[in-house]
């Protein structure tokens, strides 16, 4: 369960201050796909960043899964970002010189997984994202698509609570776009949890259960599962 | 993170920038390189004074002078003094230097825990030859049976005689003697003069063959042939006689009792110094030699102190390019939930592989040289059959310790700008 409530964020001190997001409020239930849907510059970013705790409101309140963001010291904010999310980035962020198990092992490294387990668990994720004959390949030898299928494989290995993407296919060719987004959301239903995409591509926001329409920092309006099937 | 994961992946984003890892580390290569190789000189010549002085000194015996100053500039008189028989010149400047005499000698023997006092009576010969052979130089001086010597034939079971010699080894084939132990038994003659013309003949039998010492106090050691200490005065006292050096000798050794016990040693040397007289012992030789050596390794390692500066700055340089380079990877990394902490230690650990990897590069290739070039450079030097580098494991180990602490405090800067980065505007560069 993610709840927002009356979240602000303002950036700046008093003379140059911009205001990001003004007073969100919502509610996603369990195990639900999610589009942040936006221009540039809407605050849909700002968001993901903040349900990802690498920012906090300067307003309001935050809680995922019983945790309250706005409250966690910086330590356990580390250990909620390692252990319940996953994250996918429009630049992938694979290190080109490594291989893809590497690549891969940098989440359970850091929530510090004994090494004989992780090589089973490493080559399980791979093998999700149609990558397991690339284990030992350097991430450079890979094209744009299983790049960021392999980044989809290094968000998934913790099997985090909530999955957030940010653009994943704005670097992709429309039908690479298309096969990662499937990807995602067979790993959605698979993994049984909660998936955010931030996006601006209507056609992948139609897929999700929500769709949360931002403008100038404000939710514009809310579309539940109910409006999406009311559209087709 | 685990700590192997952090020296692992470290050790990984080293290798990613391979060039530039091995430029710094070279940098830091070369101080390794001169600390190694100045620890190793220093070595060296330490284990050379000791030995020098275990083969010339008895570690019993005490080396006594009229001057409380023996070594130094205060061992010489620089100032015009009333005339005293026992200030004569001596060395080759003419330096006035303050002699003892036979009563010195007398007295020395009467302090307490003295065993005996030993005079070289050293003198030069007008020349040295055997039958058959040719007219050479030398010198004759009293045979100390207290220093240990090596003999390539014959040997000393007691006191020599007035007739016996113990010749040097470089005397047997210049006075046509086919081996050493050819030459035991064989007569040589030895021809001493007055300053007023007087000569005198004298023969010996050769009763012992002396090899050369594997280190020498001074130089003219493998040309001393070796007499009782009666004939040895004797002679001295020929030479000299009518000349103002006549009985008086610039030091005479001291052989205490028990001298091995360091107390008694003390003991008698504090006696012989309050009555006036200079003495050290083997362990004061040592020491001065181990000070001589201790000062010019530090004015050497401070060119390896500088040369680490540089380094230390170089490495500082690299890990900040390798935070601007990989601004990305650490954005991911927190967002990923890696603590601030542990991207500190990540960059941390990294410079310290460069220190490493550099440390390990220039005191092995320290050693590697050192080692092949070690007995060219100890005969250039003279240092006869030792080794003018002697290479500790311990000490090259703390070496590379200590350059590992070098590069991880260096890195210490970068790893704080990498660990302070904001994982947003970090992962907005990519």
């Amino acid at each position: 369960m993610i709840d927002l409530k009356h979240v602000s964020k303002t950036y700046g001190k008093k003379d140059s201050e911009f205001s990001a997001l003004n007073d969100l409020s919502f509610s996603i239930p369990d195990n639900k796909t999610v589009a942040i849907v936006g221009k540039s510059g809407s605050g849909k970013s700002t968001l993901l960043h903040l349900l990802g705790g690498l920012d906090r409101p300067t307003e309001g309140q935050i809680v995922v899964n019983d945790l309250n963001l706005t409250k966690l010291t910086h330590k356990e904010m580390d250990k909620y970002r390692s252990n319940q999310l996953g994250f996918v980035f429009q630049s992938f962020f694979v290190e080109a010189n490594l291989s893809c198990y590497e690549n891969v092992a940098l989440p359970l490294e850091i929530s510090k997984v004994a090494s004989r387990k992780r090589k089973e668990i490493i080559e399980e994720a791979l093998e999700k994202v149609d990558l397991a004959d690339k284990l030992k390949s350097k991430a450079r030898t890979l094209s744009g698509g299983q790049k960021q299928r392999l980044a989809i494989a290094r968000a998934l290995v913790n099997k985090p609570k909530v999955i957030l993407t940010d653009e994943p296919t704005g670097n992709l060719d429309s039908v690479t776009g298309d096969k990662v987004i499937e990807l995602l959301f067979s790993i959605y239903r698979e993994q049984k949890s909660t998936l955010v995409i931030v996006t601006h591509d209507m056609d992948i926001a139609k897929k999700c259960d929500i769709r949360i329409y931002i403008r100038d920092g404000e939710i514009e309006r809310i579309e539940s599962i109910k409006d999406k099937d009311k559209d087709k | 993170m685990y700590w192997k994961d952090i020296l692992r992946r470290s050790g990984q984003s080293l290798k990613q920038a391979k060039v530039r890892t091995l430029l710094t580390a070279a940098a830091l290569a070369v101080g390794g390189f001169t600390l190694t190789i100045t620890l190793a000189a220093a070595n060296g010549a330490k284990a050379y004074g000791n030995k020098l002085i275990d083969t010339n000194f008895n570690p019993s015996s005490l080396i006594v002078a009229k001057n409380k100053h023996i070594i130094g500039p205060k061992g010489s008189i620089d100032k015009p003094q009333p005339y005293n028989s026992s200030v004569i010149a001596s060395g080759p400047n003419g330096k006035l230097v303050r002699v003892l005499d036979q009563q010195d000698l007398k007295k020395l023997a009467t302090f307490k825990g003295v065993q005996s006092v030993f005079e070289p009576y050293t003198s030069s010969a007008l020349y040295i030859t055997a039958k058959n052979a040719g007219k050479y130089t030398g010198s004759i001086a009293a045979f100390d049976p207290s220093i240990s010597h090596q003999f390539a034939a014959g040997r000393i079971s007691t006191r020599l005689t007035s007739r016996d010699v113990v010749l040097p080894q470089d005397y047997l084939s210049l006075l046509k003697f086919k081996s050493a132990s050819s030459a035991i038994g064989k007569t040589i003659t030895v021809q001493i003069r007055q300053v007023l013309g007087k000569q005198e003949t004298k023969h010996f039998k050769v009763l012992a063959v002396l090899t050369a010492p594997s280190t020498l106090i001074s130089g003219n050691i493998n040309t001393t042939l070796y007499v009782s200490s009666k004939e040895a005065k004797s002679i001295n006292d020929f030479i000299n006689q009518g000349t103002i050096n006549y009985q008086h000798y610039l030091t005479a050794t001291v052989l205490v009792k028990d001298g091995t016990n360091p107390a008694k040693l003390l003991a008698t040397q504090n006696a012989i110094e309050h009555a006036g007289y200079g003495a050290i012992s083997a362990k004061d030789a040592q020491a001065t030699i181990s000070q001589i050596v201790n000062v010019l390794q530090i004015i050497i390692l401070v060119f390896g102190l500088i040369t680490l500066i540089a380094s230390f700055f170089g490495v500082v340089n690299t890990q900040y390019i390798s935070v601007l380079e990989r601004t990305g990877e650490i954005g991911l990394m927190k967002a990923l939930g890696m603590s601030n902490l542990s991207v500190r230690w990540l960059f941390i650990v990294e410079a310290g592989w460069i220190g490493g990897i550099g440390a390990i590069f220039g005191s092995g290739l320290a050693v590697i040289v050192g080692t092949l070039l070690n007995p060219w450079i100890s005969k250039q030097i003279n240092f006869s059959n030792s080794s003018l580098l002697i290479f500790h494991p311990l000490e090259i180990l703390a070496l590379i310790i200590f350059l590992i602490l070098v590069a991880t405090i260096a890195g210490l800067l970068p790893a704080r700008k990498a660990s302070r980065l904001d994982p947003i505007e970090a992962l907005r560069t990519e």
